[in-house]
């Protein structure tokens, strides 16, 4: 039997959940239905429609029936599962808000939903809409809202300030502003941003915002302002009846997590009719070009005294109030005594007291083309005063220029436009002749570079490679010397041996027995380090079948042989004698023709 | 071992001595040739400097001082032919690539240096180097590549392992770059025009038909060679051959 261990069961079990939560409800029924929040609602709220689909999660299409009184944003779909006794149910909510644009008693029609390869038809629905109810003072009411026009007649041309206010006692927030103008009779210039501000109505303190634009009538007629909407969320704050002892002020404060409830709203203000008057015809001069507000001229010159050819600005500045951006100028008829370039006008607004109020700059560069006095004609603008009700015209004081004759020989150029521009213009060098560069006198640069490729270049090219062998060899062999123990007492026994022996020599024990002891010594110890055998006991038989087993020369190993016997004979016989001058030479001389052939 | 070394050292200072002072005798008369030049004797003065380079002086610089000598005496070709064989050697030098432009806008035909193909355009860097330096930096790239591998040979050491195989990349393209340049100056032979006119002839013979003319100062590549004529290609359409006398190489 398999136990399974606690953790495991735990994991077994969550596995076992989440597949049965992620699979679909095998058997339940499909059903589609449609709910709204509310029948009944006023112009001024909106209302959210569910469309929920029971016992499968995935919608493949849904259809909305045609609601031309309302307009429908989506607000989210939401998914639910639930299990209860071990029944497991699904469904899948989409949800729309719907915001009524009449009065009336309007049907919602069947939705239709296609899931899981049926189709599906919801009942329908009917909804009211009623005209909200008329507060008796506006401070009853937490928000309203209300537009203002500066005039409700006015000329063709003249400046309108068209304002819509919100007021709001109330936390609201997500402001969505639908402020149509009738474009048809106006032309709109806006004012900038919405401006916020306090006001107090009836003793009650609101929070105002108010968003203006400018609007010029186009034509005459009686043109009418359509109705302006404002959707806004208003939050409620819902005090918990938990907190309603003698504590509940203290912890109602927004800093105890307070909740708030939003509800969607949606203001309208009324249309706005304005009767728009043709310009009057008696007193219109010829030269009105539509220019309607209150305006001043200004003429100015760059410079009064200039030299044929020299270049002098007129500038034309039309300020006041009204659509100054609309104002013309004819350029001034100075074709004989001048050559003009018109700049592009520059046109500055600002919003003052809720009126347009501008000017126009207009600018010539005149470029004299003959000496002498000239007197600059003056600049007229006809304007309609709406105020006045009556036409007026502007006119500049005359200019007078003193023009000479110009003092530098250069012809002037009276095609170029950008005759200011040619100034900046470097003159190029000339280039007068071209020859070649000079001789190479450096001496030392004249080396001989005959033979590319010469014995120079091949040593230089393998003389590293020799290196690298006999430094690779050489670690080769360091690296052995500290590995291998017994390459190493091959490498270093004829270096220690040639030490003992000169110990030897210098040592003072005369005596032939201990000497022969002493010598037998060192030479074993060479044998054995070279053979790599404990050379101390070594016979003269090992030494022998040891030496037979290698490529050794046989003389050596009998010359071998018949000195450790006679090492042994000095050492253990009773009335051995021996040279020991001789023995050494003999041991020496032995020991340097090994080291020869190991 | 010291008596091995001893022997090893003198024997680098012989082979690595040689070369050197070997252009001393020159100098007197380089010198000479320079002066001429400065007191406008240019045809003395190109005398020198051409019997310098007969006696053996292989000199970038004294090719440059004769191309400039000709250029004096008006002679393109052989001016031009001079500082091509001083590209050679010193193609750096900003005063002979401006003498160079010079020399070949002074021609009739004003055809400038012959492409050096696509394998020079990857290996950029060979056309700034003679063949010289290019042996030198090719030596030295060597002779570090082999010291790290002993080094890395002693260690063993990741570093020692990652410098030995840089070094190696760096020895492949030195020495491939010192092929490309061998490969360069014994085959693609940049010829000039010595003669104030040539016909190119559409095979090795006089009586071959004349396919284009060329003029005193004419760059061509060399791409074959019969008894006393040259084969020569201008650009990718037309070549022919000239007799052997009225080119330089």
């Amino acid at each position: 039997m398999v136990r399974i261990r606690s953790s495991n069961r735990f994991i077994f079990i969550a596995i076992i959940a989440f597949i049965g939560l992620a699979l679909p409800a095998w058997g339940e029924n499909i059903q589609v239905l449609a709910t709204v929040d509310r029948n009944e609602i006023t112009l001024e709220d909106s209302l959210q429609l569910s469309i929920i689909i029971k016992g499968n999660q995935n919608t493949t299409h849904l259809e909305l029936p045609s609601l031309p009184d309302f307009r429908i944003s989506p607000s989210g779909t939401s998914k639910s599962t639930q299990i209860i006794n071990m029944k497991r149910s699904t469904s899948i909510t989409h949800n729309y808000r719907l915001t009524p644009t009449k009065i009336g008693q309007f049907k919602i029609g069947p939705t239709h939903v296609r899931t899981d390869g049926k189709t599906f038809i919801t009942q329908p629905i009917i909804i009211e809409v009623k005209k909200p109810t008329e507060p008796i003072q506006s401070g009853s009411r937490p928000v309203f809202v209300e537009s203002t026009i500066s005039k409700k007649e006015a000329f063709v041309g003249e400046q309108l300030i068209y304002s819509f206010k919100v007021f709001h006692r109330v936390e609201a927030k997500n402001f969505d502003l639908n402020m149509p103008f009738g474009a048809s009779y106006f032309q709109k210039e806006d004012l900038g941003k919405a401006k916020i501000y306090q006001s107090v109505i009836n003793g009650i303190h609101y929070d105002v915002q108010e968003v203006s634009v400018a609007l010029f009538p186009i034509k005459p007629g009686n043109a009418e302002i359509p109705t302006a909407s404002l959707e806004f969320d208003i939050y409620h704050r819902t005090q918990n009846r938990l907190n309603q002892g003698p504590f509940g002020q203290f912890f109602n404060d927004p800093f105890f997590n307070q909740s708030t409830r939003a509800e969607h709203k949606i203001l309208r203000t009324k249309p706005i009719n304005i009767d728009i008057l043709a310009l009057p015809k008696d007193g219109k001069p010829k030269n009105f070009n539509n220019t309607i507000g209150e305006f001043k001229m200004v003429a100015t010159i760059g410079k009064t005294e200039l030299e044929v050819g020299d270049t002098t600005t007129l500038t034309i500045t039309v300020s006041g109030r009204g659509n100054v951006r609309g104002i013309s100028l004819p350029e001034p008829d100075l074709k004989n005594s001048f050559k003009i370039y018109r700049d592009q006008p520059e046109t500055h607004q600002t919003v003052v007291g809720n009126q347009i109020v501008g000017k126009k700059i207009f600018k010539f560069a005149l470029v004299p083309l003959k000496s002498g006095l000239i007197n600059l004609p003056s600049f007229t603008l006809s304007y309609f005063n709406p105020i006045l009700k009556d036409y007026h015209q502007l006119k500049t004081q005359p200019i007078r220029i003193n023009i000479k004759p110009s003092t530098t020989q250069e012809k002037l150029n009276l095609v170029t436009s950008n005759l200011l521009e040619n100034k900046s213009i470097k003159p190029e060098i000339e280039t007068l002749a071209e020859d070649i560069l000079p001789l190479h006198t450096q001496l030392d640069d004249f080396n001989n570079i005959k033979t590319e490729f010469n014995s120079t270049t091949i040593f230089g090219f393998v003389s590293p490679v020799f290196i690298f062998i006999i430094s690779a060899l050489l670690i080769k062999r360091k690296n052995r010397l500290t590995t291998d123990l017994a390459f190493y007492r091959n490498q270093n026994a004829y270096k220690k041996a040639s030490i003992k022996l000169k110990a030897l020599i210098n040592s003072q024990n005369k005596d032939s027995r201990i000497f022969a002891s002493e010598l037998s010594e060192i030479f074993r110890e060479y044998i054995g380090d070279k053979l790599n055998m404990e050379g101390k006991a070594i016979t003269a038989k090992e030494v022998d079948d040891k030496l037979k087993g290698s490529n050794f020369k046989i003389n050596q190993s009998e010359n071998i042989r018949i000195l450790l016997e006679q090492f042994e004979a000095l050492q253990f016989a009773p009335n051995a004698t021996g040279n020991n001058d001789e023995l050494l030479n003999e041991s020496q001389s032995l020991i340097e023709n090994l080291e020869k052939q190991f | 071992m010291n008596k091995y070394i001893i022997k090893f050292v003198i024997l680098i200072i012989v082979i690595f001595q040689s070369p050197l002072g070997y252009a001393k005798d020159f100098i007197a008369e380089v010198a000479r040739a320079n002066d001429l030049y400065a007191k406008n004797k240019y045809q003395e003065a190109a005398d020198t400097y051409e019997s310098i380079r007969k006696k053996g002086l292989i000199n970038g610089y004294l090719y440059y001082n004769l191309g400039n000598t000709y250029i004096r005496l008006g002679k393109t070709g052989p001016a031009i032919l001079n500082y091509i064989r001083a590209y050679n050697f010193i193609p750096r030098d900003e005063n002979l690539q401006a003498n160079l432009n010079y020399a070949i806008q002074q021609t009739q035909d004003k055809i400038p240096l012959p492409d050096q193909g696509k394998i020079l355009t990857l290996f950029f860097w060979v056309n700034d180097l003679s063949l010289g330096e290019l042996i030198k930096l090719t030596m030295i790239i060597n002779l570090l590549f082999w010291l790290i591998l002993i080094a890395w040979f002693y260690y063993r050491s990741n570093t020692f392992k990652l410098f030995r195989n840089l070094f190696l990349l760096v020895l492949f393209f030195s020495i491939s770059s010192l092929f490309i340049k061998l490969e360069a100056q014994s085959n693609s032979i940049t010829g000039v025009i010595m003669t104030k006119k040539v016909s190119v002839k559409s095979s090795h013979d006089l009586t071959n038909k004349t396919l284009f003319e060329l003029h005193e100062g004419g760059l061509v590549k060399v791409i074959n060679k019969h008894k006393n004529w040259y084969e020569i290609r201008l650009n990718e359409n037309q070549k022919g051959w000239v007799p052997m006398n009225s080119l330089g190489t």
